[in-house]
């Protein structure tokens, strides 16, 4: 039975001129129960889709035409009084960031509470509504229930307030629930564990869900059909298994494509050249037409119509008109192999003990009551020409750890021997000139260049301050050449960041590092706030440029993506609460995973045919008070007595490799349990959903 | 909880001593006992009555340490001592003036000044947050549009303008209340009810606009999508979630006032002739009376002080994420290196030195006659050079230019932009002053004349036509009867009668009591109100940024110290302080400058360093002292330049502030002086003048419309400068 049914949407964006067209003529349909992921990149429209059938589209945006179908009713001429019984009631909704989603000086329970009495079809009484409120937590699976209600949003973990979020949107039993990116902004390990709660409430509910990610592998766990969304329209539309096995439109099959995964290693990732166009650029025929490798006259001028291909599998491009081949046999995989690394066994940087302690001031003198033991010591060993790994959780320390090594943050003990020299021991100066050799990358492609600065400006500096090129003309002559290396234009060096979208921001930044020569790089999630297809753009020149200079480059990979890591790694370091706690290989690490946590990090990343994670329970505790013994103790399923009272020491596991678990170390044999079997399937999944 | 405010109620210490001590040393290191006892005597003062006067207020004691004394008396038996320590133990001790016991006057006066200024608070913020709401309830209506247009507009008026038209309007022509005055008991009301509203409709402009930005900010939350998503009434949201959220910064902001208001408000009670603490400082400053000013320096930055604790407290209170005392340690991870702080202690050196060399130069510079007189023409060089080289920069700017394209699209900004643009056209030629030389009939050199502006030169036609007094606007004869003497029948006779003017029908808005034109005079004032505006914020900007800056930046004790002197300096009532170095000064222009500037750089310091910490935790911060870019480099090149932008706004949008506070300054006799032209004197004058029947208007009128049109073009133009400039209203405004 069809619950939602959307009908050539059009939501426009008023800018002043002409109105940009957001989203332009999307239909789509839900039925009851079901789920329906609706994937794509950032900007191409999916959530102005979902606030659309809530009527919530914000100002100065507009539903400009067609028609939305809820339960036999049409939702867009609903008078305001209905259109407002019908949020909450019928149709639900959570988002993105539980941190800013709910009110901060308002209870659980005042919000609980007000969601149920709008939804209750009589009055209800205080103590009524308390117990309902009480009831949608413990459905949600908040523990201890009772108590939480009376708390404010602050006391609550990310993963709770997204709970308490699922737990206000199913209090009223709607019949549909729009999920936004619902796991975005959390950590793996509590993704998994939210994923797991929404499909258990939808088998225990018979909610509909329209899930809203740009992530395949979440759509691949949650979905059972899928809606690939480009550029305001949806290109391809089919059971998720379809979607995966036999992707009918050139984005999806190179969205697919371009994930990194461990069976391409040492070769060349697949990438969409180009970027997603902004809503006033599109073209006038197909909006994929200049980055699809196989466009041909009609997509350039005509809008290609959807046309169904197998059974529920719709597609909209020139390529599957009558007639046409399947794409799979027009096409040959292009993945070029990168060189083979060689591996020498010179050591460039060399930490031992590190820390880096924030102290926490109390009391009338502000005496140093405790400390956030961020990194806590910590041993590195990276060899030149490598790339080390650093997996982790938010807030285990990594990038700390990142930044303490170059010593941007004054460590608070141990060594750190860069090229063989203590840098701790260098004076401000001496350390000011040794920064030329290790050079960071940043996450945030936004706030890591200085908004008033040229690109020029932002490339020469560190050339200025190293002395690097004598004058001004033959700066350029370098800066042009670093530019061409990261694959920037000439004419790149006069604008201004804002000029340029995330992903040319961040070979801005790579530009930026690269310009003073370094032989050591700390990339700090440098792929994790762009899309897809460019954090593949993004992958592939970072393996370029390690191998462009007369020496191999060495990097420190600091990473929560796994798929990533499997990718791009040599070698791995796990970091949980301010501790590596597990260092190997890469295969042997995702083969034969010997910590606990690394099992239950590489268990939780999702993917099809699995239904349901064998999730690690509760949250990373605070680093402020880490827990007494071994810091993983609380969370971990094997957990002794010895753990509950000790730290664990380093067992050697030979070639470099280490694990700091009780477990690991005294004979015991390893807990084999069942995750190993499922762990390190590729993501893709051949199997079908469960 | 208790240990936090212990250690606030410790933290006060310091900062009260610092009071103590400036108040102090602005007085006595300056004014020496004899200065205050000739001001206290006046021209009939002799030597010997100027020693009496010393003796009978005990100020014949030495200045910090007394070495005829042994002991303790070595520094009790002082001035300092005697005179200001003993404060610290709420020993106010006597007027200068009057003799009365200052803690017995203060307790009497503060009554009345509690029964205007309660009700005005309470009453006032009521009805702003009201029309916040409403507005914030109609946002991107028309109506919000119109209201926020009003807004502006009424708090482009100044305070002084409310009262006068206010008295005129219910004492004056309703003849509904005594025009001023008070009672204590039943009978109260009618003096209360006036300077009430007064005081509330006065403030209702700045008041309304900035509750409602507070509640916009709150309405473009995720959580009010949540809650809409919900299904609730957009009363709800409104009024529970938005509100209670928007009321943290309301309250909190309105807690910080309560205990000023036991100072009652100056002009407000002299006006109205109100006994209360208000009116009392105000007749100190007229009268010099030191040791009343110090009493209420020092109750104020104590009340001043409370009021913050008692932020403090009810921001745990309504704000449920906020414990006291607790928290991370937020000191900066960038440590100042020996160098970078050798670096900065030598650029405020420089500033420093190069404000006093300013000020110095010009003093000197001024005494010196030439054809062209050096110090006004240099700063006029001056300041169209900035100008010039900021336009070139801009051009070249991206950030400016963008700003540019978007204030080009407001109407409004650009007819205000044109208004300040004629206030600079007049106030650059009244800038431009040379001497005529003139042959001296009796000598056989030449002598220079006065110097006279392009100005005055163009205005020869009505600046030199002078009546004998008051003349309404192109009328053909005085205003007010006078002698005249007539030729009756052959016979002279005086004759009491209007006298025709010397140029009759040519004063388009009238001559003033001196007979001068006041559309010269006006126009003459509008270079006193570039000058205080323009003069004082280019001395603030290079101070503020550098501390605000540096503080951010660095942190830990640097960030103590300067937060420690502008606490102090923020404490001390701001027209008390002003008042006390206008008195050190002297007054004129120049002095007004500097002592707003001495004041005036806390503020913008304040800002500077709230952004800084920001900006400090930015990713390109990092990378750039990754690259190995020295701090005072990083600073320069990545902190500096974002602060800009906030710079620039607040210069435009304090411009107007200033403007309004030299009329408030020259009402309490404290402004530029009689002999140069502002409109605060003017304003000054009107208040007698419209006591006069039939009422002289013009000069009053001729003074607010053009202080209304530079202020408001000045506000109108910083919002709109705002609204292009601040990342996060743009971010805002482009949808998703």
């Amino acid at each position: 039975m069809t619950l939602l049914e959307v009908n050539d949407l059009q939501v426009y964006f008023d800018t002043g001129a002409a109105p940009s067209k957001v989203v332009d003529g999307i239909s789509l349909t839900l039925d009851a129960g079901e789920t329906l992921g609706l994937v794509g990149e950032s900007g191409c429209g999916k959530s102005l889709t979902a606030l659309s059938t809530m009527q919530l589209v914000p100002q100065p945006g507009y539903v400009a035409g067609g028609s939305i179908t809820f339960d036999g009713r049409d939702v867009l001429s609903l008078a305001p009084d209905q259109r407002r019984a019908m949020r909450g009631r019928n149709i639900a909704m959570i988002f993105q960031e539980p941190m800013t989603s709910l009110n901060p000086v308002l209870s659980v329970r005042t919000q609980l509470c007000e969601a149920i009495r709008h939804a209750a079809d009589e009055r209800l009484s205080r103590e009524e509504q308390l117990k309902r409120a009480v009831d949608a937590l413990r459905l949600a699976e908040i523990p201890d229930p009772e108590r939480r209600v009376h708390e404010y949003p602050h006391q609550l973990s990310g993963g709770m307030r997204q709970r308490v979020m699922i737990a206000m949107a199913l209090a009223c039993r709607p019949k549909m629930l729009i999920a936004d990116e619902p796991t975005t902004a959390l950590d793996v390990t509590v993704q998994a564990r939210i994923l797991d709660l929404l499909s258990d409430l939808q088998a225990q509910l018979g909610t509909a869900i329209l899930f809203i990610t740009h992530d395949l592998a979440v759509i691949a766990q949650v979905a059972d059909r899928v809606a690939v969304m480009y550029a305001g329209k949806i290109v391809e539309t089919a059971p998720v298994k379809e979607i995966f096995d036999n992707p009918a439109h050139p984005y999806t099959e190179r969205l697919l494509e371009c994930r990194p995964r461990r069976d391409l290693r040492g070769k060349t990732l697949e990438t969409i050249k180009g970027i997603v166009p902004a809503p006033r650029d599109y073209a006038p025929g197909c909006r994929f037409c200049d980055r699809c490798p196989h466009a041909f006259e009609p997509c350039h001028d005509d809008i290609p119509d959807v046309v169904e291909i197998g059974s529920g599998h719709y597609v909209a491009c020139h390529l599957h008109r009558k007639g046409r081949t399947a794409l799979a046999e027009i096409q040959s995989p292009t993945h070029e192999d990168l060189p083979a690394s060689e591996v020498e066994d010179e050591v460039i940087l060399h930490a031992s003990r590190v820390r880096k302690h924030f102290p926490i001031r109390k009391g009338l003198l502000k005496r140093v009551v405790g400390h956030v033991k961020a990194v806590d010591d910590v041993d590195l060993v990276i060899r030149k020409g490598t790339t080390l790994a650093l997996v982790g959780e938010s807030g285990c320390g990594k990038t700390t750890l990142g930044k303490t090594l170059t010593r941007l943050y004054q460590p608070t003990g141990g060594t750190i021997r860069f090229r063989g020299n203590d840098i701790m021991k260098y004076t401000e100066e001496e350390l000011q000139s040794a920064r030329r050799g290790m050079q960071i990358v940043f996450q945030d492609p936004y706030s890591s260049l200085n908004p008033r600065m040229t690109v020029r400006e932002i490339v020469e500096e560190g050339m200025r301050v190293h002395s690097i090129g004598a004058g001004r003309a033959e700066r350029t002559g370098m800066v042009r050449r670093v530019l061409k290396q990261v694959g920037l234009e000439e004419q790149a060096m006069g604008a201004y960041p804002h000029e340029f979208s995330g992903g040319q921001r961040q070979r801005i930044g790579i530009a930026r590092a690269l310009a003073v020569e370094p032989e050591f790089l700390i990339l700090d999630e440098p792929t994790s706030a762009l899309d897809m297809s460019i954090q593949a753009q993004i992958l592939n020149l970072l393996r370029k440029i390690q191998d462009q200079g007369d020496k191999r480059l060495t990097f420190l990979f600091i990473t929560h993506d796994l798929g990533v890591v499997e990718y791009v790694a040599d070698e791995v370091a796990v970091m949980y609460l301010g501790r590596i706690v597990e260092r190997n290989r890469t295969v042997d690490l995702f083969d034969h995973p010997r910590h606990p946590y690394t099992r239950a990090l590489l268990a939780s990343v999702p993917k099809t045919g699995q239904a349901k994670h064998t999730a690690l329970e509760g949250d990373v505790p605070s680093p402020i008070n880490p827990p007494r013994g071994c810091h993983f103790h609380p969370r971990c399923p094997h957990a002794t007595d010895r753990c509950k009272e000790t730290y664990p020491a380093e067992t050697d596991l030979g070639n470099g490799a280490m694990v700091r678990c009780h477990l690991a170390g005294d004979g015991h044999r390893q807990p084999s349990t069942a995750i190993d079997s499922s762990r390190s399937q590729s993501t893709t999944g051949g199997d079908s959903k469960a | 909880m208790a240990a936090y405010l212990i250690r606030r109620i410790l933290y006060m210490i310091p900062i009260v001593i610092g009071v103590v001590v400036i108040t102090f040393a602005l007085f006595f290191l300056v004014n020496t006992p004899e200065d205050m006892a000739r001001t206290a005597l006046g021209q009939k003062a002799t030597p010997e009555s100027i020693e009496r006067w010393i003796g009978e207020h005990d100020y014949n004691k030495p200045t910090w340490f007394n070495a005829h004394e042994r002991g303790i008396g070595m520094i009790t038996e002082t001035l300092f001592w005697t005179k200001c320590a003993r404060l610290l133990v709420f020993d106010l001790g006597r007027s200068d003036d009057t003799g009365r016991e200052i803690a017995v006057e203060i307790r009497r006066r503060m009554k009345p000044s509690l029964a205007i200024a309660v009700p005005t608070f309470i009453l006032g913020l009521a009805i702003n947050i009201t029309f916040a709401l409403i507005l914030a309830f109609c946002r991107a209506t028309y109506f919000d549009r119109i209201g926020s247009i009003v807004c502006i507009v009424m708090m482009s008026v100044s305070g002084l303008f409310y009262i006068i038209a206010g008295q005129f309007l219910f004492a004056g022509w309703l003849k509904l209340f005594p025009i001023s005055g008070f009672e204590w008991g039943p009978g109260m009301g009618k003096y209360v009810f006036m300077p009430v509203v007064i005081g509330i409709f006065s403030r209702i402009g700045r008041g309304t606009r900035y509750n409602r930005t507070l509640m916009l900010e709150e309405i473009n939350r995720d959580y009010v999508r949540t809650a809409r998503a919900k299904g609730l009434g957009e009363g709800r949201v409104l009024f529970l979630h938005v509100l209670k959220n928007a009321m943290i910064p309301i309250l909190t902001g309105a807690v910080m006032v309560i205990p000023l208001l036991f100072m009652g408000s100056l002009i407000t009670e002299s006006f109205f002739s109100i006994p209360g603490m208000g009116s009392m400082t105000i007749n100190a400053i007229i009268a010099q009376d030191f040791s009343v000013i110090r009493s209420m320096t020092f109750i104020g930055s104590i009340l001043f002080m409370v009021g913050l604790l008692l932020t403090d407290i009810s921001y745990t209170l309504v704000d449920p994420r906020i414990t006291l005392g607790s928290g991370r340690d937020r000191a900066s991870f960038v440590q100042p290196g020996a160098r970078d702080l050798l670096k900065f202690l030598a650029l405020v050196g420089v500033f420093v030195a190069m404000a006093a060399a300013i000020y110095f130069a010009f003093k000197a510079l001024s005494a010196i006659q030439t054809r062209v007189p050096i110090v006004e023409n240099t700063l006029l060089a001056m300041v169209l050079l900035g100008l010039a080289g900021f336009i070139l920069h801009a051009r070249k700017n991206d950030l400016w230019i963008n700003a540019w394209r978007q204030i080009r699209k407001n109407r409004l900004a650009l007819g205000a932009l044109c208004v300040l643009c004629v206030y600079g056209a007049i106030g650059i030629l009244d800038s431009m002053v040379w001497c005529d030389t003139r042959q001296v009939s009796s000598g056989s050199g030449t002598v220079l004349s006065r110097p006279r502006s392009a100005l005055d030169r163009l205005l020869t036609g009505i600046a030199e036509k002078t009546e004998r007094t008051y003349s309404a606007p192109l009328s053909n004869r005085l205003y007010t009867k006078t002698n005249v003497k007539k030729i009756v029948d052959g016979k002279t006779v005086t004759v009491r009668e209007y006298a025709p003017l010397k140029y009759p029908r040519t004063h388009l808005l009238g001559t003033d009591k001196m007979g001068k034109d006041v559309l010269y005079i006006t126009l003459k004032a509008v270079r006193s109100a570039l000058i205080v505006g323009g003069l004082t914020t280019i001395i603030v900007i290079p101070f503020a940024i550098l501390f605000g800056s540096l503080a951010g930046f660095f942190g830990g004790w640097i960030d103590d110290v300067i937060q420690y002197i502008y606490s102090t300096l923020s404490s001390i009532p701001w027209i008390l302080l002003v008042a006390c170095l206008m008195m050190i000064f002297g007054r004129g222009l120049p002095q007004v400058c500097f002592a707003m500037a001495i004041t005036g750089w806390v503020g913008l310091c304040r800002v500077l360093r709230a952004e800084t910490l920001k900006i400090r935790e930015r990713e390109y911060v990092q990378a750039s002292l990754s690259l190995g870019t020295s701090k005072f480099e990083v600073i320069r090149k990545h902190v500096v330049p974002n602060l800009m932008y906030l710079v620039l706004i607040s210069v435009v949008l304090r411009f107007s502030g200033l403007v309004l506070a030299e009329a408030v300054l020259s009402y309490i006799g404290v402004g530029v002086g009689a002999e140069t032209y502002s409109w605060g004197s003017m304003i000054n004058m009107a208040r007698s003048e419209l006591g006069k029947a039939p009422m002289v208007w013009w000069n009053l009128a001729a003074s607010f419309i053009a202080m209304l049109g530079l202020v408001l073009s000045a506000n109108l133009f910083g919002d709109a400068l705002r609204d292009a400039l601040d990342p996060r209203l743009r971010v805002r405004g482009e949808g998703e």
